[in-house]
């Protein structure tokens, strides 16, 4: 470092002295910017007059890289200049051409060099290319395209051949559309020769009363213009006939461009025309029906449609406000049956939890009757044991025709293969269906159900229940009324034994769905048989035993799993978060409840971590799904399991979970034993990669702050090394996400910024803004807060180009630090 | 780089040639250089705020009424004639974005000429401080920057300009300043590599 030299004149002479070196050099500042100002605009008009040539004019260094490319490059060379700067000249060249100048480079004793190649991005255009070597170094060259003088040159050979050899009519007229030449075919319709066309225009020969204007205008306009054009006209021939021409005016252009005359090939079009108009004449009366008949059918579809999507919108929704406090009742009320409670009080409870069993059985009928509808309800097929199934659906029943005084018998024949594969619930629901019928109908005798094979073959069998009753029966005339949704027995004394009418439609619809048939007969005052056959493939025994142990050790594990887990519950109903705690409380887990999806997010950002987030799909503010996606998009999100838990049980809806990034899937009222088989799924995977105390860290691994060594004014890491547990590795990671992102969030801004979606601006701002807090970005979180902000102001767009520029400024110096920061790790 | 004897010096950073309306901003060519010197001399100057380092703002106007004596001549007078520069108007003031620094920059309000060392007291504030370093940002290149440059070299100080916080008038004035004349009698940098130069630990 030099010192100050004057240091030794003491204030005042120092001072004095600098003013006058000051007014000294002000004088020789301002010639040497005077003379740059001349070489500016020296340089500008050079530059004007490159620029305008359409050729291209090109700069080489001495090592044959482009240093200067004239505008017209992108049109001759179809390349963007400003990506060719510093790259080999000779990359631009198609490989076969290369080597011609690659020969001229190499020998320094040529000073000059014209060749004619294709450039590399040209399928078939041709270039002459000159090149000069510079004697200082470097070369200077220029490109000239020459796709227009071999375009109209080929044109003219095509048109001769045309002229000579086509019945189509030719006339060749000057630039200015005077005629000098037509071939015999147009000598021949029109009985014009050449001696009466030439010098005239083509239209003022043939053109009279009953022209179009209009096309005459536009193709005059054409030819003043030097454009080709194409058109149907009326014209006249000498004796006075009209007749009906297609042309084509094409311009034909010499080397340098110029217009030097048009060729005009015309095609007559009478006949045709006469014969479309006839046709036109006799199918405009069917058009008009055909027209008529497809927009009823239209009108006609689009009621149907929205009648449809109408109806679907309204079961789904239906289902949903309705199972969501179901859930929250029955939860609680099963809890609450597990506390100390009074006899009455007990009895009490029991009935609302029944009766809200009941009410969901009934919405469950709702919404499995649209899902049949709509085609959607699928089967699953899987290994069950057919006499288990009978002992359940017998113990569920028995105890409602016990109630009732009446007897329930449930036989199932020998030969009737135990294990199958198929849909047990749905078979079993179709029993409860018809079991419960009989029970209700039934007021002494018994109820007897029958299982047997119809037929057997190696892998499937077909079997048939059979339900009979002693009960009241019914008329044959109501035996097919009976599966029609909603129908129900109006005038029977037991109408007041509840139901929707719905179960025995739904029941009809699923044995049709497992191949099989149904049938009734049933007698007034005797009795009613109800039997129905499905298809089931044979299963495997050892199968279905794993199938079961798994899932109770799925369930256990799960148990296990939750204790320590940090779980937080998106929902934002109060009574189901009360009802998720307790069931996860229970058994260890920590449980977080976010009232919405931007509670949750909040959660996050807050510098919470979680093993997994149980996610409602409907909520206020930011529903489950919007939510998700959001997380998604955090680095520190990218990998906790989220598991929807949502009453609206559809397939599409798990599907758009499934794609919007969630992980699993779980259905409310919440099962206990389902939700914990889901969660030991995901808290196994999830744990044993981020939960520190599994984590059994590597001795060497550092646990120290590494950027503490380097200041860096942009990046404050502390929060971040503190979320990872001091491990450089992860913080070099979680910033290379970050980096990814911010620089792809940056370029969409861009985008918006340029076609002006502004309020889009502030919304990538607002997701980039809590990326950034997360990694201590806080200058560019501060100018997303202020970028968001500007958006609603006066003169946004202006203030928000700016500030996303400011902002590419502020990434660009994170961008720096983040590099030497990872030197530096990997250093250490 | 010892922060303690270093200065900077931000020379011209008036509404006139900064802001987006300011009288001076349409005769520069590509004129988002100007929003990009800014940006980048104010993100210099939060780092440098939290440094020792001597931060002194030189702008430059015009008063209504001079001397003939004192009145400009040549590309000045041009610029006065613009009406741009003047005392007591918007376009004179400094420009909004320094306020977030003036409990730190000391300013030296008297300057006319393109130098920041005639007849404005700036030496002797540099000897006060005990500055043997000094940085210059600010415009235009070739005229205040070259001549505030020069002179402080002349008068024994090491001097750095900061290249990518200047600009100038044109492209070309801006590439054979940082590349031909500066390097004549200074350093030229950009502020981040000074920034590494006066955060790097020093051994006194």
């Amino acid at each position: 470092m030099s010192t100050n030299g004057t240091e030794h004149l003491g204030p005042e002479l120092a001072s004095a002295l600098a003013s006058a070196l000051g007014r000294q050099s002000d004088l020789h500042v301002e010639a040497t910017s005077r003379l740059i100002e001349a070489l500016s605009e020296s340089e500008n008009k050079l530059r004007r007059r490159v620029e305008f040539l359409s050729q291209v004019v090109f700069e080489l260094d001495d090592a044959g890289m482009l240093e200067y490319v004239s505008p017209a490059w992108q049109r001759v060379m179809g390349e963007d200049p400003m990506r060719c700067l510093r790259l080999p000249f000779r990359n631009f060249l198609r490989e076969g051409y290369r080597q011609t100048f690659d020969d001229f480079f190499a020998d320094t004793s040529r000073t000059r060099h014209t060749f004619q190649a294709k450039p590399e991005r040209w399928e078939s255009s041709w270039a002459k290319f000159s090149i000069a070597r510079v004697p200082d170094g470097g070369f200077v060259g220029a490109i000239e395209d020459l796709f227009a003088e071999q375009s109209a040159r080929s044109e003219i050979e095509m048109l001769s051949l045309v002229a000579s050899a086509t019945d189509n009519m030719v006339i060749i007229t000057d630039a200015r559309g005077h005629t000098t030449w037509v071939n015999g075919a147009f000598t021949r319709r029109t009985g014009y020769t050449l001696d009466d066309m030439e010098g005239r225009t083509p239209g003022s020969v043939l053109q009279r009363e009953g022209t179009s204007r209009d096309v005459a205008r536009v193709l005059g306009t054409a030819i003043h213009e030097h454009r080709s054009a194409r058109a149907e006209i009326l014209n006249f021939t000498k004796t006075g006939d009209p007749y009906w021409v297609q042309l084509q005016i094409t311009p034909v252009l010499d080397t340098a461009g110029e217009v030097t005359r048009f060729v005009s090939i015309q095609t007559d079009t009478t006949e045709r025309r006469a014969a479309d108009e006839a046709l036109r004449a006799r199918s405009a009366s069917l058009e008009e029906r055909i027209a008529e008949r497809t927009s009823e059918l239209v009108a006609a579809r689009r009621r149907a449609e929205t009648a449809t999507n109408s109806k679907s919108v309204f079961l789904a929704n239906m289902s949903h406000e309705i199972r969501t406090p179901l859930n929250a009742i029955i939860g609680l009320s099963s809890l609450c049956l597990t506390t100390d409670l009074d006899t009455r009080q007990r009895d009490y409870l029991s009935k609302v939890e029944r009766s809200a069993q009941h009410v969901l059985r009934i919405v469950s009928e709702i919404l499995d009757m649209s899902k049949v509808e709509s085609g959607v309800m699928t089967l699953e097929h899987r290994d069950f044991s057919m006499r288990t199934l009978l002992e359940q659906t017998e113990a569920i029943t028995l105890h409602l025709a016990q109630t009732k005084g009446i007897g329930l018998t449930v036989v199932c024949d020998a030969e009737v293969p135990d294990f199958v594969v198929g849909d047990s619930v749905r078979l079993q629901q179709v029993l409860l269906n018809l079991i419960g019928n009989a029970v209700k109908f039934t007021e002494r005798g018994s109820v007897d159900v029958r299982v047997a094979v119809t037929e057997r073959e190696q892998e499937h069998a077909i079997v048939q229940f059979t339900v009979s009753d002693t009960g009241i029966g019914f008329p044959n005339e109501m035996a097919n009324r009976l599966f029609d949704p909603f129908s129900q027995l109006d005038n029977s004394p037991t109408r007041n034994a509840g139901g929707t009418g719905l179960g025995l439609a739904i029941s009809k619809r699923l044995v049709s769905l497992m191949g099989g048939d149904f049938q009734v007969k049933s007698t007034v005052g005797v009795g009613s048989t109800f039997s129905f056959t499905v298809d089931l493939a044979l299963g495997d025994a050892q199968a279905l035993m794993r199938q079961d142990m798994e899932k109770r050790d799925l369930a256990e594990r799960g148990r296990t799993r939750c204790r320590g887990a940090r779980i937080l519950v998106a929902e934002d109903n109060e009574l189901n978060q009360q009802v998720v705690r307790e069931l996860l409380e229970s058994v260890g887990a920590q449980v977080t409840i976010a009232g919405n999806g931007l509670e949750a997010l909040q959660q996050l950002d807050a510098g919470h971590r979680f093993d997994a987030i149980l996610m409602d799909v409907q909520m206020p503010v930011l529903d489950g799904m919007e939510a998700t996606r959001s997380i998604r998009e955090r680095s520190e999100g990218a990998a906790i399991p989220i598991i929807a838990t949502t009453a609206n049980a559809t397939v599409e809806e798990r599907q758009r979970c499934l794609v919007i990034g969630m992980n699993d899937f779980v259905t409310k009222p919440v099962d206990p034993d389902e939700l914990f088989q889901v969660l030991s799924r995901w808290l196994d995977v999830h744990r044993d990669r981020v939960t520190p105390e599994e984590t059994t860290p590597a001795p060497s691994a550092p646990t120290r702050d590494v950027s503490t060594d380097i200041i860096m004014p942009n990046l404050d890491l502390t929060a971040l090394e503190k979320i990872v547990g001091g491990d450089a590795a992860k913080v070099t990671r979680l910033l290379g996400v970050f980096m990814t992102t911010t620089q792809k969030t940056l370029t969409e801004m861009d985008v918006c910024v340029a076609s002006g979606q502004i309020p889009s601006v502030g919304r990538l701002a607002h997701r980039l803004r809590s990326a950034a807090a997360t990694v201590g970005a806080h200058r560019i979180a501060r100018k997303c807060e202020a970028l968001e902000s500007s958006i609603g102001v006066a003169d946004a767009p202006a203030r928000t180009a700016r500030r996303v520029a400011e902002m590419h400024e502020l990434f660009a110096d994170v961008e720096r630090e983040v590099a030497r920061r990872n030197q530096s790790a990997e250093l250490a | 780089m010892n922060a303690r004897t270093t200065a900077l010096l931000l020379v011209g950073f008036e509404n006139d040639k900064y802001a987006a309306t300011g009288l001076l901003r349409g005769i520069v060519e590509s004129a988002e250089r100007i929003d990009a010197a800014l940006a980048r001399t104010l993100r210099f100057m939060r780092a440098v705020a939290l440094l020792p380092v001597v931060v002194i703002s030189t702008p430059i106007a015009f008063d209504p009424a001079e001397a003939s004596t004192t009145k400009p001549r040549g590309i000045l007078a041009a610029i006065r004639g613009m009406g741009a520069l003047q005392r007591g108007t918007w376009g004179a003031e400094p420009v909004a974005e320094l306020a977030e620094f003036s409990s730190v920059i000391t300013t030296i309000p008297n300057r006319r000429g393109f130098n920041a060392f005639t007849d404005t007291g700036l030496q002797e504030i540099l000897a006060e401080r005990g500055v043997r370093t000094v940085l210059i940002a600010g415009n235009s290149t070739g005229l205040c920057v070259d001549a505030t440059g020069r002179t402080a070299a002349e008068l024994g100080y090491d001097v750095t300009i900061l290249t990518d916080c200047i600009y100038g008038r044109t492209l070309l004035e801006d590439r054979v300043y940082c590349e031909q004349i500066f390097p004549l009698y200074a350093h030229t940098a950009t502020s981040t590599e000074v920034l590494d130069l006066l955060q790097a630990p020093r051994v006194d």
